[in-house]
């Protein structure tokens, strides 16, 4: 055996006598207890998007802009329609990957 | 044995963060405790009470963070990182923090806590080396961790990993036999 193991060996021998298990004698529950609740606040959003589509609808009525919209709808350039539909889910993808990449720590 | 066990603990995590079961995350804190109490309680030289706040505390962040765990390493490595991170902030904290303080603290723990004289041995070969050296021989030797983990661990390359290995391990072997730790 060489010089080298015999380190390894005593070192291991060493550290494995010392080693224990730690019962657990209710350290669980009181990390369990201690634990942070984490509270929704997505509700916030929906209520704001709510109130904001409420509002919009409302205006586009009373002033005959959705009745405007509908009628040319028949004569609108496709392209133009696809545009305009297609602008809200690029601005909420783009906004999502913003805040995704704001919540990655250090940890990973 | 070691796949089976980083598998149970990716499934209990998925059930937490999908399901948000927080019995799942309470299957981890029981695998876990023992492993994260046991490694505090060595760099603490057996301050049994400040252990276990660390352990909690480094509990609680990985609750808080478990979002952030993208399974590169194994959760065990992961909960380790947090754990050192927990204890070199704790150390940081503390004043006036210097070698001739820890020995007094250490000292002072050591009479508040009942131990065997066995495990003052185990201490006192311990505060021959630095706290890098401690925490590379203890993760190395006591917690099975292999180098590329704990520089993962440690968040410093593997070479400063080997080196503070090398000087622990002979700084520790010149106690042991000027202890004549193979005679006992």
């Amino acid at each position: 055996m060489t010089k080298n193991e015999q380190t390894e060996e005593k070192l291991n021998e060493f550290f494995k006598t010392h080693k224990t298990e730690i019962p657990d004698n209710g350290f669980s529950l009181k990390v369990m207890r201690r634990l942070p609740t984490e509270k929704d606040h997505s509700w916030i959003v929906w209520l704001i998007g709510a109130a904001g589509i409420s509002f919009l609808l409302y205006f586009y009525i009373h002033n005959g802009i959705l009745l405007n919209f509908i009628e040319n709808l028949l004569v609108m350039h496709f392209d133009t329609l696809l545009i305009s539909i297609a602008v809200f889910p690029i601005v909420c993808g783009i906004v999502m990957l913003l805040w995704g990449k704001k919540e990655k720590t250090f940890f990973g | 044995m070691s796949r089976m066990s980083n598998r149970d603990d990716l499934h209990w995590i998925t059930q937490f963060t999908l399901l948000g079961d927080n019995k799942a995350f309470e299957k981890l804190v029981g695998k876990y405790q023992s492993p994260i109490r046991r490694f505090f309680l060595n760099l603490t030289m057996g301050d049994a009470s400040l252990s276990d706040d660390l352990a909690q505390e480094t509990f609680i962040k990985a609750f808080v963070n478990i979002h952030s765990f993208q399974a590169l390493s194994n959760f065990s490595t992961w909960l380790y990182r947090i754990a050192y991170n927990v204890f070199y902030d704790s150390m940081r904290t503390q004043k006036q923090f210097s070698e001739l303080d820890v020995r007094e603290i250490d000292l002072q723990y050591q009479s508040d806590n009942a131990f065997s004289a066995e495990k003052l041995d185990f201490y006192n070969a311990l505060q021959h080396l630095k706290k890098e050296e401690q925490t590379v021989l203890i993760l190395h030797y006591m917690e099975d961790k292999t180098q590329k983990e704990i520089a993962k661990i440690m968040n410093c390359p593997e070479g400063t990993v080997k080196t503070y290995l090398l000087k622990g391990k002979n700084k520790l072997m010149d106690y042991l036999n000027k202890e004549g730790y193979d005679k006992k």
